[in-house]
Formats: C-alpha cells, sequence, structure tokens
C-alpha cells in the first residue's frame, strides 16, 4: 500500500472526495441492512472499485479488509482447464471472468452459483448474504449475461452481485433492469485538483497549482491516472517546478507517432510499416478500440470539416466491423488504408487547386 | 482373364522391364519361395505371351469381335476399371521407376531384422555398389543404406507422396507384396484417433496373421497419412523412435526387449508440406512421386483401350492424360465414359469434356503466386498469342469458343482460374492470411492506394465471414469465401514473379500477445490482495505500468546504502514497498554476451516500453543488486511481522493453556506404572520394590533447578562456550 | 418451480421470464420485512383475470379455463408486458397445487442447444397426464412446456423442436415467449396461435404505481410519478423496480423527486440531450469532440443517450422531414453499432458528424 493511488484510498463513504451526494444515498440504503443487486459504471479512473470497497466495509466492517487470493480450477463442458484468480474475504468474492475469454459463462454458472449456493456459515455475520463483485461486466460476452441473469433471479436470498462496468451499453437490458445503476461519474478537474493538493498535503510536500492544473487536464478524468502522473513528477523532480514535463505514457507517445507517419506519407510501403507498428501496440496488449481512438484524434487534426466527417464515418464503421471480425489488425489498417486515401485525394486537390 | 488380350508391344516392353529388373531382383536375397513365384509368373507370361501372339495375329478388325464384347461388358457391370487394371505385379507398375526402386530397396533393408536374413550384410554391399552406379545421382531421394544397432534401416518409415492418381498406394502395396510382406492398409475411412491408431499400430507391426496360407510379416501402410489428426502422427513418431510411453505400449514392448519398431512402415499422402506431417518429414525417408510421363500412361490407356475395344488414337490419349495431369484414375474413369456411351474418342471430344478436369490440390504456395501472378496464355495446344499486358482488360467476346476458354487472359477466365484454384485448395483462412501478409509487397500500380484500400475492405469482409462461421457453424456462408480472393487477384496481381513468403507474422504476433499476456497474469497473482482488488489488467497495463516504470527509479548514488542521505533511504524504501506491492523483483539474468544485467521480474518492461523507446532513466546495476537484495529482506521481514502477529493473536486467544518455550520448561518425572512387572528368566513376576533410596534420589533430580538433557529434543540454539563453574553458581543460586 | 417463485427475483427482468402486472392486491399482504420481497413479485398477478390490455389472450385462456383446449401457444411482445405472468398465473389456475408438476420451464438463456430440447422436452413429455387432480376435481389432460426467451434459442434447437411439438401434441402443449417474433423460424410459428402482448398504457401503470406507493407507504411527488411513468416506456416491472430502488436509496418517508428516478432509471437528463444538439448547430469539430469528451467522463450511457434524441429529433419544429429522416437514419445505425459492442466514443462522433453535416444543408 505505498503507491499514493495506494496510500491515499478512502476506505469509507463518508471520506470519498467527490460525488458526495450519491455516497450519502449508497449509505442510507445499506443502512437498511439489504440493498438490491447493483450495476455500478462510469469511465476508468472514476473511483468505481474504491466506492464499492467503501460500500462493503460500511456493510460488514473491518473484516471486509482481510483479503486473500485464491484461484481456482474450472472445468468447460469440453474438458478445458480454466484458471481462474479470486480475491476475497469472509464476507464477498471478486472475480473477474473475462480472464476466461470466450469460456466466461462456464465462470459464471460454476464460480457464482457454488458461491451463491452456499449460505453465510458465520451465524453471528451480520448479513445473511454474501456479495459477488463482477469486474469489467462490460466484457461479459452475451451468453454470459443471459447466464447471469437467471442466477441473479435464483439467489436473491443468499447473494447480491455487484457488477462493474465502464458503460452500461454493452450491458443487456435484462440485466440493467435487474439491478439498480449507480452511476460513477469523473471528478472535474477542479476535483482533481483539491485531491492532489491533499496528497501533496499528507506526503509533506508543496505542489504548485500550475502543475496541478496541468496533471489534471493531462489525466482526463481519470483520478488514478493524475495521482501517479503526480507520483511521477515526483521521482523525477523534486521540489517541483511549476513548469515541469509532466511525463505521458509510452503507448500513447507510440501511438501518436504512428499518426504522425500515416499523415506524413501514404503508399502501400508506408502501410506495411504501419502495420508491423499496430501489431506491436496489438501485443503490448491495448485493445483495438483504444488504438482507433487514439488515430482518429491524431488524424482529424489537419483536415478541413469535410475531410474530418468522412473519416470520423469511416472509423465508425471499420471500428463497428471488429466485433463482427475475429482480426482486429486487418480492420485497423482497412482504417488506415481508407485514410490514407481520402487524405491523398484530397492533398491532391488543393495542390490541384494552388495551380 | 484379361492377360490374354495383351497386345505384343505390351509385352515387348514388359519382358525388357524383366530383364532389366531381374538382375536387380536377383541380387537381392531372394528366398526360394519367391524365385518360385518368379518362376511360375514367367512360365505363365509365357503362355500368355504365345496365347496373345496368337491372338494378335488375328486380324485388327477382331475387336469388334462379339465374343469381346459381352465378355467386357460383363465386367464392366463387376468392376471399375480402374480396380481392373491395377497392375498385378511390380513389373506391370506404370509409376517413376526411380521412385519404385526406391521403396523397393529401402523395404529389402528391413529383411535382416524381419526375415532375419544375415548373408544379406554381403549382398547389400553389391546393392550399394550397384546403387552408385546405376542410379544413385539420378534419384533425389537420398536413402540412408546403413543399419542401426537393432538391424532396422536408419529410416524406419517411408513417406510416398505426389498427387493424387499416380498410383502410390498400388506402389506401396505392389512392393511390399513382392518383398513377401503381408500388408496391412489403415486409411482414412477408418478410425485414427491416437487411441486407436496407436493400438493399430502396435497390432500391425509386433503381430503376424495366422491365417492364410503362409503366415507372413506384416508391412504396415498407412494411407492418406496427410488427413490424420497430428496427434495421431505424433503417436506415430514417438513409436517409430522407440520413445513411445504409452502405457499399454510400454508394458508390451518391455517384455519384448528395446520398443523398437520392427516392422517397415509406408506411410502416403498427397501434400507432403501439411503441418501435421512436419516431424514426420524430418525421419522419414521421402519419396517424392514425379508425375507418370504422359507417353507412358498413354501408351498404357491404348493398350486399355484396344482391349476394351475403343476406337481411339494416340493424339487423343495424349491430349487426355496431359488434361488429367497424368491422373491415370481420372483418364480411365473418363475412358469407361466414353466407353459406356459407345462412342469414339476424338481429340476433340477430349477437348470438350469437362470430365478430365478433377478437384487437384495445390500447395499453398502455387495458390497464393496464382493469386499474385496474372498467368501467361499457354501456347502449347493452342497458337492464340495475344500481345502483353495492355489488353489484359479487355472483355472477350465469346467465352464458350475454345480458345477463349484456354485463354488466360480474359477477366473471366481469370476470374475462374482464381476461383478454382482457392476453391481446390480449400483452407481459406490460411490462404487469407498469406495474401494479407504479402500484398502489400506485391509490385502493382496503385499511387491512390485506391486498390489498396478497397483490397483491405475485402479483407474485413473475409474476416468477418469467416468468423461468422466459426462463430455459429454456419457453413452455408463458406461458397462466399473464394470470392475474396478473385478480387484481391484483379487488384494487386501482376505478370511479374511474386515473391511470396510463408505467412508467419500473424502467428509471431499471436504467440508474442500470449507471452505479455502470461506475464500481466504472473504480476496480478502476486500482488497484494489490497493493491490487487483495485487493480484490473487493462488499467494495469493503460495506466499503471508505464509510469510504474518510471516511479520506480529514483535517483540514488552508486554508494553503499550507510551512506544514503535521509532522503535517498526514504526513496529506497519506497521503491521497495511499492515493488513488494506489485510483486515486482530484480532477477539476475546472464546476456548473449555474457553480462550479467539485472532484470524486472516479471518483465513489465516488456509489457510497458515499445521498440525505439528507451526508458527515461536507468538504474546502474549496483543499485539494482542493491534493491533487489533489500526486497528480499523486506518480503522476509514482513513474513516474519506477520507470523510474529499471528502468533500473538493465538497467544491471546490460548492464554489458558501457555506453552513454555523449551528452554524454560522443566522436567516432570516420569511416573513410572506401578504395575509394570518383572519378570525373571522363566517368565515368573517378580515382587520388587523401589528401595527408598532410588525414590529419594529421583525426588532430589526432580527437584533442583540443574538438569542436563542428553540428547534430548532439537534445538537451534547457539553454540556458546559455558564452564562448569557458571552452571554450579546457577545452581547454588 | 415453486422455489423458483419464491426466491423470485430483485428486480423485473426485461426480457420475459417473469413479468408484472397488476395484482388487485388483497390489501393484507403481511409485511414482515419490506425490503426483502421485491415488490415485483409481490404484485404480480394471480389469475387470468388480473390481466390487463391484453384481451384477446386473456379471451382464450379464460374459454380454456371453462375446458376448451389449449393450443400451442406463441407470446411476443416488448417486456413487461405480462407475457410470463399470463402463462403462470393459467397454469396455476388449470392445475390448481399440481401445476408445478405439469409444467417444465425452460429458460433458453442458461439451457439451450438442441441436447438440452431434446432430452429434457422428450422426457417430460413422456409422462402421460390423468385428466382429474389427485382431490378428485378434473383437470385438462396435457401438461405445458414453457420455452422462455424463446428468440435466444438457435435455429438448429427450434428446428429440433418443431417435430417435438407434433409428436408429443397428446400430451403436452408448448408456449413460447418471446421478445422478437421475428427471431423465431417460421415452421414453429405456424404450429403456434400467435398473440401480441401491447405496451401498457400510461394511466394503467400510474395506477398501479400508486397502489403500490399507498400499499407500502412511500411519498412519491407528482412529476416524480410522471417521470416514472415516461421512463418506463409502457414496462411495468422497469417502473416498479425503479420505484423500488429509488425508495430504498432515499430511506424511508423521504420524498422521491424526478431527478432521483432520472438518475435510478439511467436517463440521460435534458441538458445533455439538447446540448447535444446544440453543439453540433455550431459546425464546429473542435466543439463536438469537447463535448462528447465531458459526456463520456459522466459515464452516461450512450445507448440511452441516441434513444433520447430520436425522440427530441422526432418532434423537432426546425428540421425539415429530410433532414429528420438523414439523422435518424444514423441514430439507428450508431445504435445497432453499439449493440454489436462498437466504441462508443467514435459512434457518438461519427453520429454527432453527421448531424452537423445535414443541419448545415
Amino acid at each position: 500500500m505505498s503507491l499514493w493511488v495506494d496510500k491515499y484510498r478512502p476506505n469509507s463513504l463518508t471520506k470519498l472526495d467527490y460525488h458526495k451526494a450519491q455516497a450519502l444515498h449508497l449509505k442510507n440504503m445499506v443502512q437498511q441492512g439489504d440493498f438490491p443487486h447493483l450495476l455500478v459504471y462510469g469511465p476508468s479512473g472514476a473511483g468505481k472499485k474504491t466506492r464499492i470497497f467503501c460500500l462493503l466495509r460500511e456493510l460488514y466492517g473491518p473484516g471486509v479488509e482481510r483479503l486473500r487470493l485464491e484461484h481456482m480450477n474450472i472445468q468447460t463442458p469440453s474438458n478445458k482447464k480454466i484458471d481462474i484468480t479470486t480475491v476475497s474475504s469472509n464476507y464477498h468474492l471478486e472475480v473477474n471472468p473475462s480472464d476466461a475469454g470466450f469460456h466466461d459463462r462456464v465462470v459464471i454458472q460454476e464460480l457464482i452459483k457454488t458461491v451463491a449456493q452456499t449460505h453465510q456459515l458465520d451465524p453471528s455475520g451480520q448479513r445473511e448474504f454474501k456479495v459477488v463483485v463482477i469486474c469489467e461486466a462490460d466484457c461479459l460476452t452475451k451468453d454470459a449475461q443471459h447466464a447471469l441473469r437467471r442466477t441473479m433471479e435464483k439467489y436473491v436470498a443468499t447473494c447480491r452481485i455487484i457488477l462493474v462496468a465502464n458503460t452500461i451499453s454493452r450491458v443487456i437490458p435484462a440485466i440493467r433492469s435487474r439491478c439498480l445503476g449507480v452511476r460513477v461519474g469523473a471528478p472535474n478537474k477542479e476535483e482533481i485538483i483539491n485531491i492532489l493538493q491533499s496528497v501533496c498535503r499528507k506526503e509533506g510536500l508543496s505542489l504548485p497549482n500550475e502543475l496541478a492544473e496541468r496533471i489534471a487536464v493531462q489525466s482526463n478524468g481519470n483520478l488514478r491516472r493524475a495521482i501517479l502522473f503526480l507520483e511521477t513528477c515526483k521521482v523525477q523532480q523534486y521540489p517541483f517546478q511549476p513548469d515541469q514535463k509532466v511525463a505521458s505514457h509510452d503507448w500513447e507517445i507510440y501511438l501518436k507517432d504512428t499518426a504522425k507517419m500515416i499523415v506524413l506519407e501514404q503508399s502501400p510501403q508506408k502501410l506495411l510499416q504501419i502495420r508491423s507498428r499496430l501489431y506491436e501496440l496489438m501485443i503490448h496488449g491495448i485493445p483495438s478500440e483504444i488504438i482507433f481512438k487514439g488515430l482518429l484524434q491524431e488524424l482529424v487534426k489537419n483536415c478541413d470539416m469535410q475531410l474530418k466527417t468522412q473519416i470520423v464515418e469511416k472509423a465508425a464503421f471499420f471500428e463497428h466491423r471488429i466485433h463482427l471480425g475475429s482480426k482486429p489488425i486487418i480492420h485497423l489498417e482497412a482504417f488506415v488504408a481508407s485514410f490514407m486515401a481520402i487524405y491523398k485525394k484530397f492533398m491532391e486537390a488543393t495542390v490541384a487547386d494552388l495551380f | 482373364m484379361y492377360v490374354r488380350l495383351r497386345s505384343e508391344e505390351y509385352f515387348e516392353q514388359q519382358i525388357s522391364s524383366i530383364t532389366a529388373q531381374s538382375r536387380t531382383v536377383g541380387l537381392l536375397s531372394v528366398p526360394y519361395q519367391t524365385l518360385w513365384e518368379q518362376a511360375q509368373l514367367y512360365i505363365q507370361k509365357k503362355l500368355d505371351q504365345e496365347e496373345a501372339e496368337q491372338r494378335s495375329s488375328e486380324p485388327a478388325t477382331e475387336h469388334t469381335d462379339s465374343g469381346c464384347e459381352t465378355m467386357s461388358e460383363e465386367e464392366d457391370s463387376a468392376d471399375l476399371w480402374v480396380e481392373k487394371y491395377r497392375p498385378k505385379s511390380y513389373l506391370e507398375l506404370l509409376s517413376d521407376e526411380g521412385a519404385n526402386r526406391t521403396l523397393l530397396h529401402w523395404l529389402k533393408l528391413w529383411d535382416k531384422i524381419v526375415f532375419n536374413r544375415d548373408r544379406k550384410v554381403k549382398q547389400k554391399a553389391k546393392v550399394d555398389s550397384k546403387n552408385e552406379n546405376r542410379f544413385q545421382k539420378k534419384l533425389s531421394h537420398v536413402l540412408n543404406d546403413g543399419l542401426d544397432e537393432h538391424g532396422c534401416p536408419q529410416q524406419k518409415v517411408a513417406l510416398l507422396c505426389g498427387p493424387p492418381g499416380l498410383g502410390k498406394t498400388t506402389l506401396a502395396h505392389m512392393v511390399s507384396t513382392h518383398a513377401g510382406y503381408n500388408v496391412v492398409e489403415v486409411n482414412a475411412s477408418d478410425d485414427r484417433s491416437p487411441d486407436v491408431f496407436r493400438t493399430q499400430l502396435e497390432a500391425a507391426t509386433q503381430m503376424r496373421s495366422v491365417m492364410g496360407m503362409q503366415p507372413r510379416p506384416n508391412c504396415l501402410v498407412l494411407d492418406e497419412i496427410d488427413g490424420a489428426p497430428a496427434a495421431s502422427i505424433d503417436v506415430l513418431i514417438k513409436f517409430v523412435l522407440g520413445k513411445d510411453t504409452g502405457r499399454g505400449a510400454r508394458s508390451k514392448k518391455k517384455g519384448r526387449g528395446g520398443g523398437v519398431l520392427k516392422r517397415p512402415v509406408i506411410c502416403i499422402c498427397n501434400d507432403v508440406y501439411v503441418p501435421a506431417l512436419r516431424s514426420l518429414r524430418q525421419i522419414a525417408l521421402i519419396v517424392q512421386f514425379p508425375p507418370t510421363a504422359s507417353s507412358r500412361l498413354a501408351q498404357r490407356l491404348l493398350e486399355i483401350a484396344r482391349k476394351q475395344c475403343i476406337r481411339t488414337d494416340m493424339g487423343a490419349l495424349l491430349a487426355l492424360a496431359e488434361k488429367s495431369h497424368n491422373d491415370i484414375r481420372s483418364c480411365l474413369s473418363v475412358l469407361h465414359f466414353f466407353k459406356s456411351r459407345k462412342k469414339d474418342v476424338r481429340l476433340v471430344d477430349i477437348q470438350k469434356s469437362s470430365i478430365g478436369q478433377k478437384d487437384m490440390q495445390k500447395g499453398l504456395f502455387s495458390v497464393w503466386q496464382e493469386v499474385f501472378q496474372i498467368q501467361r496464355p499457354r501456347r502449347k495446344l493452342f497458337s492464340t498469342i495475344l500481345a502483353k499486358g495492355d489488353d489484359r482488360l479487355q472483355p472477350m467476346p465469346d467465352l464458350n469458343s475454345l480458345e477463349m476458354k484456354f485463354d488466360d487472359m480474359s477477366l473471366a477466365s481469370r476470374m475462374l482460374g482464381v476461383l478454382k484454384t482457392v476453391q481446390c485448395c480449400g483452407d481459406y483462412d490460411r490462404l487469407m492470411q498469406g495474401v494479407y501478409e504479402n500484398f502489400l509487397s506485391m509490385s502493382f500500380r496503385d499511387s491512390r492506394l485506391e486498390a489498396v484500400s478497397l483490397g483491405l475492405e475485402w479483407f474485413c469482409t473475409a474476416d468477418m465471414l469467416s468468423h461468422k462461421i466459426h462463430a455459429t457453424q454456419n457453413y452455408i456462408l463458406m461458397p462466399y469465401q473464394p470470392f475474396a480472393f478473385v478480387m484481391w487477384h484483379f487488384l494487386f496481381a501482376s505478370f511479374s514473379w511474386p515473391k511470396i513468403t510463408y505467412p508467419s507474422t500473424g502467428y509471431e504476433v499471436i504467440v508474442k500477445e500470449q507471452k505479455a499476456r502470461q506475464i500481466l497474469r504472473e504480476l496480478m497473482r502476486g500482488m497484494a490482495p489490497l493493491v490487487r482488488i483495485h487493480a484490473n489488467p487493462a488499467q494495469l497495463l493503460f495506466d499503471t505500468l508505464p509510469l510504474l516504470l518510471q516511479i520506480l527509479v529514483p535517483t540514488l548514488r552508486s554508494v553503499s546504502m550507510q551512506l544514503y542521505s535521509a532522503r535517498e533511504k526514504e526513496d529506497l524504501n519506497h521503491v521497495i514497498s511499492v515493488m513488494i506491492d506489485y510483486n515486482l523483483n530484480y532477477v539476475q539474468e546472464r546476456t548473449l554476451e555474457g553480462n550479467y544485467i539485472y532484470n524486472l521480474d516479471p518483465n513489465i518492461e516488456e509489457l510497458a516500453l515499445f521498440p525505439g523507446q528507451k526508458p527515461a532513466r536507468l538504474l546502474s546495476y549496483a543499485n539494482k543488486q542493491l534493491i533487489s537484495r533489500e526486497v528480499e529482506l523486506e518480503k522476509m521481514r514482513r513474513t516474519e511481522a506477520r507470523l510474529q502477529t499471528d502468533t500473538d493473536a493465538t497467544k491471546e486467544t490460548s492464554c489458558s493453556n501457555t506453552v513454555l518455550p523449551n528452554h524454560r520448561q522443566t522436567l516432570q518425572p516420569k511416573t513410572i506404572s506401578a504395575e509394570m512387572q518383572c519378570r525373571d528368566f522363566f517368565g515368573r513376576v517378580v515382587q520388587h520394590g523401589k528401595t527408598p533410596a532410588d525414590r529419594a534420589c529421583t525426588d532430589e533430580i526432580v527437584k533442583s533447578d540443574i538438569w542436563f538433557h542428553y540428547k534430548e529434543g532439537f534445538s537451534n540454539a547457539v553454540r556458546r562456550s559455558v564452564k562448569i563453574q557458571d552452571l554450579l553458581n546457577s545452581g547454588g543460586m | 418451480m415453486q422455489a423458483f417463485l419464491k426466491t423470485g427475483k430483485l428486480s423485473g427482468g426485461q426480457g420475459s421470464s417473469s413479468t408484472t402486472k397488476e395484482k388487485s392486491c388483497s390489501s393484507g399482504v403481511s409485511k414482515k420485512k419490506p425490503s426483502l420481497t421485491p415488490w415485483v413479485e409481490k404484485y404480480r398477478p394471480q389469475t387470468v383475470n388480473d390481466v390487463v390490455e391484453q384481451n384477446d389472450v386473456v379471451q382464450v385462456m379464460r374459454q380454456c379455463l371453462n375446458g376448451a383446449d389449449l393450443p400451442n401457444l406463441l407470446f411476443y411482445g416488448p417486456p413487461g408486458t405480462g407475457k410470463t405472468s399470463t402463462i403462470l398465473a393459467a397454469a396455476r389456475q388449470l392445475f390448481g397445487d399440481i401445476y408445478k408438476d405439469r409444467i417444465l420451464e425452460l429458460n433458453a438463456s442458461d439451457e439451450r442447444g438442441i441436447q438440452v430440447i431434446r432430452e429434457k422436452v422428450k422426457s417430460f413429455a413422456q409422462f402421460s397426464a390423468s385428466s382429474i387432480r389427485p382431490d378428485g376435481r378434473p383437470c385438462p389432460p396435457f401438461k405445458i412446456v414453457i420455452l422462455d426467451e424463446a428468440d435466444s434459442m438457435t435455429p438448429a434447437a427450434q428446428a429440433a423442436l418443431r417435430r417435438t411439438m407434433e409428436r408429443e401434441s397428446r400430451t403436452t402443449r408448448f408456449c413460447l415467449v418471446c421478445n422478437y417474433v421475428s427471431r423465431i423460424i417460421p415452421p414453429i410459428t405456424s404450429r403456434c396461435s400467435k398473440f401480441r402482448f401491447k405496451p401498457l398504457g400510461s394511466e394503467l401503470i400510474r395506477e398501479r404505481l400508486q397502489l403500490i406507493c399507498s400499499e407500502e407507504k412511500v411519498s412519491c411527488g407528482e412529476d416524480a410519478m410522471k417521470c416514472l411513468v415516461e421512463t418506463s416506456g409502457g414496462d411495468l416491472r422497469r417502473a416498479i423496480t425503479c420505484l423500488q430502488s429509488c425508495s430504498r436509496l432515499k430511506g424511508p418517508g423521504i420524498e422521491i423527486h424526478a431527478d432521483d428516478v432520472q438518475e435510478v432509471a439511467g436517463v440521460v437528463p435534458v441538458q445533455w440531450v439538447n446540448g447535444m444538439l446544440e453543439v453540433c448547430h455550431h459546425n464546429n469539430y473542435e466543439m463536438l469532440t469537447e463535448f462528447v469528451d465531458r459526456l463520456m467522463q459522466e459515464g452516461y450511457c450512450v445507448a440511452q443517450l441516441v434513444e433520447q434524441l430520436h425522440e427530441v429529433i422526432v418532434f423537432d419544429n426546425n428540421m425539415t422531414d429530410q433532414q429528420k429522416s438523414l439523422i435518424c437514419d444514423k441514430l439507428g445505425v450508431c445504435s445497432f453499432r453499439m449493440q454489436d459492442g462498437g466504441n462508443e466514443y467514435i459512434g457518438l462522433l461519427d453520429l454527432g458528424c453527421t448531424i452537423i453535416r445535414t443541419m448545415k444543408t
């Protein structure tokens, strides 16, 4: 617990720094001794998990902090063994079914059902139900979501499910309507700056406001990132300078460079280079939609409005197709190629206009 | 029966081949039996020949002889021609002479172990010399003549490969019968799952048939092995190499002493480059089948035609042979077909018929080549010559006319050609990957990149199609896949020779991706639970890890730890605790140059760093070493502390029955049970009370403070010299 | 089945498996622990007569209760309109106490595939049913197989079903429940009598909600009530779930406001919806991206936003019909892509660009 992100994480609902009204509501709900299934959603780094953990602590007391890692083996109907790691306390269990990839349905059916079927062992425990936290619920396959839906209905007496998702567009309506949706929006700039300042105070450092603001802007509403940036800055240089450079992520730089290469030259040979760079990004585990977003943001910079609309349309088209196919690289490259074609045509037209 | 109908030329040919062969055969160790058979055959043939000569002396118009006609018709109903005209002995084989001999020679090498003929060694030398003299050079197949310690040939498996219809199966059968084996055939129609396969292997190679006239050793022929599952082929390889660890096989073979394959195995495949066969290829004797010479085939066809009383000529048959790519089977089928229509076979008929076209599987590379290269018109049979590339897009007026059909330049025929080749190959996914990885390096003119982007859109479509097919098992969409190749052909093909590389990038990327995922999983596995609960893999990858790399590099001087300032120490401690939280440490590794470096383990640098980027700052070797040691120490300290708290906790809970540490315990005198009875030599109970002196003595010992434990229990105490005086002093106190 | 009903669900499911219908609530519902029984279960209709607004179905069911033969049924319609409730209530009335032996509910969402259809349905259908209840009263001599969520069954499984339906017709009736009738293969639809379940009128929903409010002693303002009815879109289950969640969240005795309802229902606030159109009026790409960024940070559901935009655009007075049709076309495409898992950011940007382009013309 020594990275600042972990160290200064609030651990009770009352200590949360923003969305206080919501925190109060949650506290209200828990105090009645029961709550429905929850679907917590919001952008990455907005503090969903923190909020859930505070909720659990409110519900069960500090006992939830005695955590242990468990590895479980689950066998699919097709006899494939899946290894799943769970984090659990006496009162709750956290699992990320999308670790199992395509077989997440089995995880839902086997693991969660087993947990849900067993009653709370400790009769003196305050609650008669366990909580199962399912991370990355938006990455669950449709099959898994359907299976979950049934489980939610069946074992409501012994188990509550908290789903964590970045976006609920991909959560099927059947699940959405069974859960109480809790939206956790990203903190705004001022809130981030305040938090950064308070972290620095606790560390005994002084943080110039300009730097805090730059970090807040660069973090783009992602609090985790903001605090990590802050710590990186501290390691790089202390005392802080107001004009200090804020380190950025390597993959972002790489992505931006790739985009620049695309704008610079359009030819099949270049495309081949771009392909290897895209491959490189994917090897490093950057999902294709992030690559798409990054490329799009960079590529449209030099274009006029009409071109922008064209490119955005292409991007949406190809990005959607990724989900219909199985080889993201092809779709990414198709987008790059069609951008090249459009851009080249546009450039030729402008050059022709000049003369 | 049919032998009677054989013509003169055929026999001449046969006789000549016999004379050519007879030496070889004679030199090999031919048992009496075989010789006898040979002689019988020879006599039979002579008789036949005489008869045939008689017949052939009759006028040629006897073709229409009614007896002959009815007879053949009778046979028609009974037998396919393919079966009927299957060669009946080694000498009748049509296939390439070299391949035949190599296989036979290889098979003869087995004689030592199978038939236990030792004198073979001497003869083998002769064979060798002859080999060298006569056809060693012209044969591409390298046959290793040496025998291993068990007396088996070095290459225990022969792999016959070549396009269908050249007579591979026939050859295998003929040769092994010829060499005195009983053929056991396993083909695609049999169950070839690994387990069944293994039992079959064992049965075939370790037992011999008891049925039949003379029990002969088995020779296993594995037909169509390229279609067998890879696991089965693995079984075969292990079996052949004597490494099979399967339970059944093991125990059985141990009884026989050494798990060695003692019977020849012949495998037959069409495509030797199937991935499943890769490892088999390395240990097997590969006999490539060159296509049968057209003339030879035509000759044979002519024989048969004559026998079946079909009016035809050599030219037509040559064309037929060429058209079918020298596939004996399909030629025979065509002939059969013509025969059943009772028509004459002419050149035109052959050209018109589409029957000769067969579903020929080509290698992946030839398919890719066809996609990327525009074929020049073939001028062998037809003289229509087009100008070069300029008019390649001209639509041809009449596609059904003969010229158009055989002209490879028209758009439609190009499309048909590509479509057909791709459809024949069938492995669309791999084909697509190959096109995808190669098309950008092709030389095509596309300055505006429209072709590329259009082509890539087709790739998307193809990807979606294949995904759909695999995800829903909806094979109804399969026929649409090849059309993408046509599009790519039109977009990217040129006249120049395409340089095609095997598509491996996709696979490599997958492997690397998996490795990265593995690292991440490793990292997650060991993270402190409280940290772990707030981290998921994606977040770690995007946000935490890249910055973590920088956070873990504080500015430290390369001096001893004692010399650090307070701030440096604080930094160091911070780094160490972060590393423990995230399950990181430095491990020493040796580079290729022989230097030692410290790498992070799990190596998150691999995850977060991109090629061409360098980490902003690096720690020196000494610093890493220092951190590594400190991390270990800190970990130890923490576990100790945890244990401490745990024991504390247990102590609190179990206050009542406190367990004293060993050194504080005082001994209790062992109660000697009073019931214990002493018996004298004869087993009578001896009544014998303790003397009071004894009792007093024990009491005294028990009560005194000083105890001497001799070899009692386990102690990890520190050794230290203690004087007896000290002990006495403490005793006195 | 009994167990399933007893445990029930906390909040309604949209798909099908059970639907809230007004139950003329016999006032004496014991309330030991109000928070533990989902209201959706508590106020589920108990008899066929309780089902409202679906007249033709109710008619058929009534006839059947009076002794007529029951055809194979196919219920379809939007979620929360009482499809499953109807068949369950009917079964309960038909068979009385033994109804759990006589029905087999297959939830297609976790028990799908040909194998299950074949084995379970077959073994269930093999037992013949007597026409007399254990207590001597008559009951229909057949069993009912309820296939919930039938539209998510694979075509292969559906095909396997079609022969079974005919072969077992002597002893078994099938009731398929689905949202989209177009996903059922024609051979099945032709073997069933189809009933469409209409979305409930807002008056009915309001009535029901008010009843629950008084029953559960929840104070709900007029605007909140209006908001509940609007967001439900004819789905009573959703409305009740929403009401219960709100009252839980606020704590007992505190009045529920419209904002709470909006937040719980996951509705995107009106200012954001209008903001989107406004930004597009400016014909400025940078402003659009900034707006989209902020929206994403707030974490609103973009699919929901698209739906709400549709409403706004259709009733907008400043746009020509052609503009509307162009934009709505794109709305459909966007919604579709997001269903398939497309990126929200890019999708929304695409939508914005389209609106900008159409506005200009």
